[in-house]
């Protein structure tokens, strides 16, 4: 009887319920043909680097992969060769690595992975391919329909689009995209404008903000190119440098010091006019300013130390206390607003663009927001922190492929309601994350 | 005994009954109530499995011993039981990002042993082992949900001594004290990951807990038995637990032990049945069952790790009471055989929002059916058949924020063999 038993529930065994998927439908826009404009961001350039990996899982890959459960088909990007990539100044990919601190526990720090990028990156792929995903790191608005963009000579050209223009010096950014007749698509353009300038330190940077006047400008030019072929649309949003681990994982008041350490300091910069005084327990960081009188004062509620300062200078030489920390490793305040202010002026452009062209709007700037507070999906926690629970990648500017899915997950849920379609979102945790050393 | 007293008892069960009655009936027609589920095993004797779980109010085997003791009184001689089960539930997932993902099967082979032993004309000692409690849930160490729950399992193994006593020809009651072992497992993935994959966390905890049950069995004529069982909810903590991580990425040593000591707790509900058993005719006996389990005091689990409190971690939960709904029958086909049915509605106990896939409860049907063939005077064997048939269900768990569709069945099938003095 028992064999007749076993026998009998092994013909049930391996049968499964199946559940229907919901059908999903393009609404009122067409993903046919979906493209994606922008920088770094839309490039899917992190850890440091354009890199396959994370290229793979850009957001506009994986909104194109989504697609594909309605009109969309292979979503075919201008992909790096295998291995470390290659980044804005020639370098590999970052990775997190376990660094001996010269006085303490050893740390977590992100390195390239090799000593030097991969440049055979650079030889050229745009022959006869239209790539959908056309989006450039290191590019600005104006970059877009400019033709010495693509122009081969890297001190000319920037060698992210030389690689895959179509014709090299002679094309555009826009008119690759305008030519392959887009029905959809997204644009995320205007980090580079700002943030060259934000990261490189602000004024001390070697890159200034672009005029919003500029911005509109370039903006309506786009838009109407991509208008007068009837693409329907989504733009993005900028996040502001509040909600990026590059400007936030170092807190402005993050100088941590004993009681006698504190004293000692104190009576250091007793001399200093006016004085510093420093307490146990967490302290501001002392900065190099020249404007200040005595060319060092301590760091202001709203500043920001910028991720590539040294923690282990900080921790173990003084880097902040005794050495003021340099211009170009922190934002002051007037540099902070500086840098909201453009972020607002690029967004009403934005937003005031999309409603006058009928095209969604995706608030990325919402979603960073949202990520302060820690964000959790199936499980797994998201936020802008740096290494543990971040969406981020290895430099805490970029995101990693999980939160580039975070991202298009954004747009596509902008997308479901703005033009009525339904597009499943993407399973943020099936997406690789950096390794932890 | 005098007649008066008698009288009184009777009267109060009576009004007992007819509350209890009342009361379930008015839960029936509030539409949101949701009835009961949660992780209790249905397959613990094979009468009452092929007639869906009714049998409360028939108990005329040696299973009476754990169904209802106060029924073994009615006995003319010993009975004795011992049987195992064959469950292997199927459960699907839909993501709304990745279609279908199915459970990776887990067969569940719970046992039985039941004993009524005869002290006297009027009391009869029971002793029932079985598994009354259980759930094992695991998943693809990959899959959507890995961050919450990849292996869960949690069992109660039960052993009951009971006692049934015949107050007069028609009136019994019965009460049992139950020594329960429970055994959890929960392994997940943490969202910390180094090139091996991310940190894999497993809880194991064994615990004991004491419950008891009061029964009572009425017999107004001898075509009919009525059956009340209530039966205690317990509280396991397993105190002695150990928590383990594998794959810590070097840089979280410190943070993550390889193995730390660790507690954790569950609760079973308390829970009410009343069961009503008819000989319609010389051959065909109905019966019915309702019941009632408060899982509302079961509540959160939380897995505390002693080295690093920052570690633990909880399952939030919100269970509902629930109501089970079964009828079945029995129709003697020969001296040797008799074939049985059943039908049963029983509601989930976990509400939406805390829906997780260890436990992916929802209302459920139960269809079951099989049969005792009788080869000797004193042996006879029941199989059984049932399949519970889980509705469809969609939630969204707001701690996790995980959502998707869950669908599950269990085909059971079982077999035990029956001593009887007659």
């Amino acid at each position: 009887m028992i064999p007749v038993l076993i026998l009998a529930a092994t013909l049930f065994a391996g049968c499964s319920p199946e559940l229907t998927e919901p059908r999903y439908n393009d609404g009122d826009a067409d993903f046919s043909k979906f493209i994606a404009i922008g920088g770094g961001l839309a490039a899917g350039y992190g850890d440091n680097a354009l890199h396959k990996v994370n290229q793979q899982y850009s957001f506009p890959a994986i909104m194109g992969e989504r697609f594909l459960k309605t009109s969309g088909t292979t979503y075919l990007q201008p992909l790096m060769n295998d291995g470390d990539g290659l980044g804005l100044l020639n370098n590999a990919r970052h990775v997190y690595k376990l660094t001996n601190s010269d006085c303490g526990a050893p740390f977590i720090k992100a390195l390239p992975i090799s000593p030097t990028g991969d440049l055979t990156n650079t030889a050229w792929i745009g022959a006869a391919i239209q790539y959908q995903n056309l989006s450039v790191p290191g590019s600005r608005i104006s970059d877009l329909d400019k033709q010495t963009f693509g122009d081969p000579n890297p001190l000319i050209g920037n060698k992210f689009y030389a690689r895959f223009a179509s014709n090299p010096g002679q094309s555009t950014v826009l008119n690759d995209a305008i030519i392959q007749n887009p029905t959809f698509y997204a644009l995320l353009i205007g980090l580079e404008d700002i943030y060259a300038y934000a990261a490189g330190g602000g004024v001390q940077s070697k890159d200034s903000i672009t005029s919003s006047s500029t911005f509109e400008a370039e903006l309506i030019t786009i838009t109407g190119a991509l208008n007068s072929v009837n693409a329907k649309g989504i733009i993005g949003t900028i996040p502001y440098p509040n909600t990026i681990p590059y400007f936030i994982s170092i807190p402005w008041n993050g100088l941590e010091l004993d009681a006698t350490t504190a004293a000692n300091y104190t009576q250091l910069y007793q001399s200093l006019n006016p004085a510093i005084s420093f307490h146990e327990g967490f302290n501001a960081f002392v900065v190099s300013d020249t404007s200040a009188p005595a060319g060092r004062r301590q760091m202001i509620e709203g500043e920001m130390v910028l991720l590539r300062t040294s923690i282990d200078s900080i921790k173990c030489h003084g880097l902040g206390s005794l050495i003021g920390i340099p211009g170009k490793n922190y934002l002051s305040i007037q540099e902070v607003n500086e840098i909201n202010n453009a972020i607002d002026g690029y967004n009403n452009i934005i937003r005031s663009t999309a409603m006058i062209n009928n095209l969604a709007v995706a608030e990325l700037d919402n979603l960073f927001n949202r990520l302060l507070s820690e964000y959790t999906f199936s499980g797994a926690v998201y936020s802008s922190s740096y290494i543990f629970n971040s969406a981020f990648s290895t430099d805490g500017f970029y995101p990693s492929p999980r939160g580039n899915a975070l991202i298009a997950n954004e747009f596509i849920n902008t997308i479901n309601q703005y033009y009525s379609a339904r597009i499943p979102l993407a399973d943020v945790n099936s997406y690789p994350t950096p390794f932890i050393p | 005994m005098t007649i008066i007293p008698a009288l009184f008892t009777v009267y109060k069960i009576r009004q007992l009954f007819n509350n209890i009655l009342m009361s379930l009936g008015l839960m029936l027609i509030i539409p949101s109530m949701a009835i009961s589920g949660g992780f209790e095993n249905k397959t613990l004797a094979q009468k009452s499995v092929s007639m869906a779980g009714v049998f409360t109010g028939i108990a005329n085997d040696a299973s009476a011993a754990w169904f209802n003791p106060s029924a073994m009184s009615f006995f003319e001689a010993p009975k004795f039981m011992a049987g195992i089960n064959y469950s292997s539930p199927a459960t699907s997932y839909l993501s709304p990002y990745s279609g279908n993902h199915n459970m990776k099967s887990v067969n569940f082979i719970p046992f039985h042993l039941y004993g009524a032993f005869m002290l006297n004309d009027r009391t009869f000692v029971g002793i029932a082992v079985n598994k009354p409690f259980r759930y094992e849930s695991n998943w693809e160490s990959d899959w959507p949900g890995r961050y919450i729950s990849t292996y869960s399992k949690f069992s109660v193994t039960s052993i009951k001594p009971s006692i049934g006593y015949r107050l007069n020809d028609n009136f019994s009651i019965g009460a049992g004290i139950s020594l329960n072992f429970c055994k959890q497992e929960d392994t997940r993935m943490i969202p910390v990951t180094s090139d091996d994959g991310d940190i894999i966390s497993t809880f194991e905890g064994n615990g004991l807990a004491f419950g008891f049950d009061l029964t009572a069995s009425y017999k107004p004529n001898d075509e009919t038995t009525l059956g009340l069982s209530l039966k205690s909810g317990s509280e396991y903590k397993m105190d002695d637990g150990e928590i383990t991580f594998q794959r810590i990425p070097t840089a979280v040593q410190e943070i993550y032990p390889e193995k730390s000591d660790a507690k954790s707790s569950m609760k079973t509900p308390w829970s009410i049945s009343v069961g009503m058993a008819k000989n319609i005719s010389r051959k065909l006996m109905i019966a019915a069952e309702i019941k009632y389990a408060l899982w509302s005091g079961t509540d959160s689990t939380a897995f505390e790790v002693k080295e690093n409190q920052d570690l633990s971690y909880g399952i939030g939960k919100e269970y509902e009471n629930s109501l089970y709904l079964g009828a079945g029958s029995e129709y003697t086909v020969s001296d040797n055989i008799r074939v049985r049915a059943g039908v049963g509605y029983e509601t989930g106990a976990i509400k939406d929002q805390f829906l997780d896939p260890r436990i992916p409860d929802a209302d459920k049907y139960i269809f079951a059916f099989g049969g005792t063939f009788k080869f000797s005077d004193f042996m006879s064997i029941d199989i059984s058949y049932m399949l519970e048939n889980y509705t469809e269900r969609e939630a969204t768990n707001s701690q996790y924020n995980f959502t998707g569709n869950y669908k599950t069945f269990t085909n059971t099938f079982g077999i035990s063999l029956n001593y009887e003095f007659e």
